[in-house]
């Protein structure tokens, strides 16, 4: 499985914090893939719906893009905060915090 | 003042230009609501020809009328992600001189804006018909940033490496409450240029809400956008610098500022909603310039012809670098004179950034032909 993240927008635009993170969770220590690949699953993430627009009027919102490749599935889910989805926003919160 | 049923939307970063272009047709009818509201600035502009190009002090004390409309709450989010939260003070509920200090911060703040906007623009809030200022803050877990979701404020505490608490920054709530006033008088589309002009319109007025409040004349005033915000560790001094874009950091980890100060250095990216906040580092530096070749308050000249543009009809969602600089050159005549000294230095101002424009007034002058 092999997950891709990428954060835009915010109250300023940082260079260092929108360069995307790629992640291959086959790769990872097995505690570390299990418990990535636990929030995926916790998200539902293939069935989530692609995008979802920011709020109209809205300003200065982080958008959050995920793209996951698992086996022949690939799906990719755009939201902006305020992310109303508990389990999407604790996968977002983990992949943010990634280190790189 | 604004209907609050606009078809405007500001925000389609990810939608495909043609729906985009549709929804610009149907949303730019609904400026035509705010022609007939610019002859009502008629007093304004005449107490202001009445009065000599000077500076003058603020005025010492806000409008009592102001006070008894301005509505207040704070709520937190403890730390989750849940909107509004639980409210923690309002103006019926005042926090207390030793509550929690991002609550303190938010509360004053939007209490600075509003008076902002109350006692120099006679703005009751950023909808000017008395809208409650909501905010929260505690927002997430670590959360670095703070934005406007369409109806409130939210504040998050910053993760402590890289950003202190975004109520730190008293700029930083002027910018984020005038992106509401934008979407009511403009609904500037969130992307490209008209996203810059929306960006650089809550610095703008951002910066002078703090100015305000520390009663900074242009040269004592810092001209940094969220000054105190990156935490210690980070090498830079801001957000965002007005007086010189594209300096306010350099850092490992956030990488460089990437705002340019000149036409010659616009960032063509799809990154940033079209690098809503990279660009708008052009307006700022002339609003920048402006404002210094005025002296005195900022708020007093620049700040009001900014102010009087962004009510203008003729401002349109979709509105570019030039246009919006023609409108301000236009304003300035309208508000000081044609051949004045204000409408000649927002001229000059604007060419130092690489935008020229010509004395007289743009196509289209919306608030003469509003007498209807």
């Amino acid at each position: 499985m092999r997950v891709q993240f990428q954060m835009s927008g915010g109250v300023g635009f940082f260079p260092g914090l929108a360069a995307p993170k790629t992640i291959d969770i086959d790769a990872l220590p097995e505690a570390d893939g299990t418990a990535l690949k636990a929030l995926v699953d916790a998200a539902a993430f293939f069935s989530l719906p692609g995008r979802v627009p920011p709020t109209r009027g809205a300003a200065d919102y982080r958008t959050y893009e995920i793209t996951i490749e698992d086996g022949g599935r690939r799906h990719t889910v755009a939201v902006s905060d305020p992310v109303e989805n508990p389990a999407l926003a604790k996968l977002i919160e983990k992949l943010k915090s990634w280190k790189r | 003042m604004c209907s609050r049923s606009h078809v405007r939307h500001s925000i389609f970063c990810i939608l495909p230009p043609h729906i985009l272009r549709s929804i610009l047709e149907r949303g730019s009818a609904d400026q035509r609501a705010h022609a007939s509201r610019t002859l009502a600035l008629d007093t304004t502009f005449r107490a202001l020809r009445a009065s000599p190009f000077q500076p003058q002090p603020p005025s010492a004390a806000p409008l009592s009328t102001h006070a008894a409309t301005k509505q207040r709450t704070i709520y937190t989010a403890q730390n989750q992600q849940t909107l509004p939260g639980v409210e923690a003070a309002s103006d019926a509920n005042p926090p207390a001189a030793n509550a929690d200090v991002t609550i303190r911060e938010a509360f004053d703040g939007l209490g600075d804006t509003y008076d902002f906007y109350a006692d120099l623009f006679n703005r009751n809030s950023i909808d000017d018909e008395g809208l409650p200022l909501d905010a929260t803050v505690h927002y997430g877990n670590n959360y670095d940033n703070a934005f406007w979701n369409g109806r409130q404020m939210v504040f998050g505490d910053g993760d402590g490496e890289l950003f202190n608490r975004f109520t730190i920054a008293l700029d930083v709530i002027g910018h984020e409450l005038t992106h509401g006033v934008t979407e009511d008088e403009a609904g500037l589309v969130y992307m490209f240029q008209a996203g810059a002009l929306n960006e650089s319109i809550s610095d703008v007025f951002g910066s002078l809400i703090k100015q305000r409040a520390r009663n900074h004349t242009v040269a004592q005033a810092d001209w940094l956008i969220g000054e105190g915000l990156l935490a210690p560790a980070v090498q830079g001094v801001a957000l965002r610098s007005m007086k010189a874009p594209g300096t306010a950091y350099d850092d490992p980890v956030l990488g460089k500022d990437p705002q340019p100060a000149h036409m010659s250095n616009y960032v063509d990216t799809f990154n940033d909603n079209g690098g809503v906040h990279i660009n708008s580092g052009i307006p700022n530096k002339a609003f920048f310039e402006a404002a210094m070749a005025m002296g005195g308050y900022a708020w007093e000249h620049a700040g009001r012809i900014w102010y009087e543009t962004l009510r203008d009809s003729a401002l349109k969602p979709n509105t570019g670098f030039k246009r919006f600089a023609k409108l301000t050159a236009s304003t300035a005549a309208r508000l000081y004179g044609t051949g004045s000294d204000p409408e000649q230095i927002v001229i000059a101002a604007w060419a130092k950034v690489g935008i020229q424009v010509t004395a007289g007034a743009p196509a289209g002058t919306p608030h003469v032909t509003a007498a209807a």
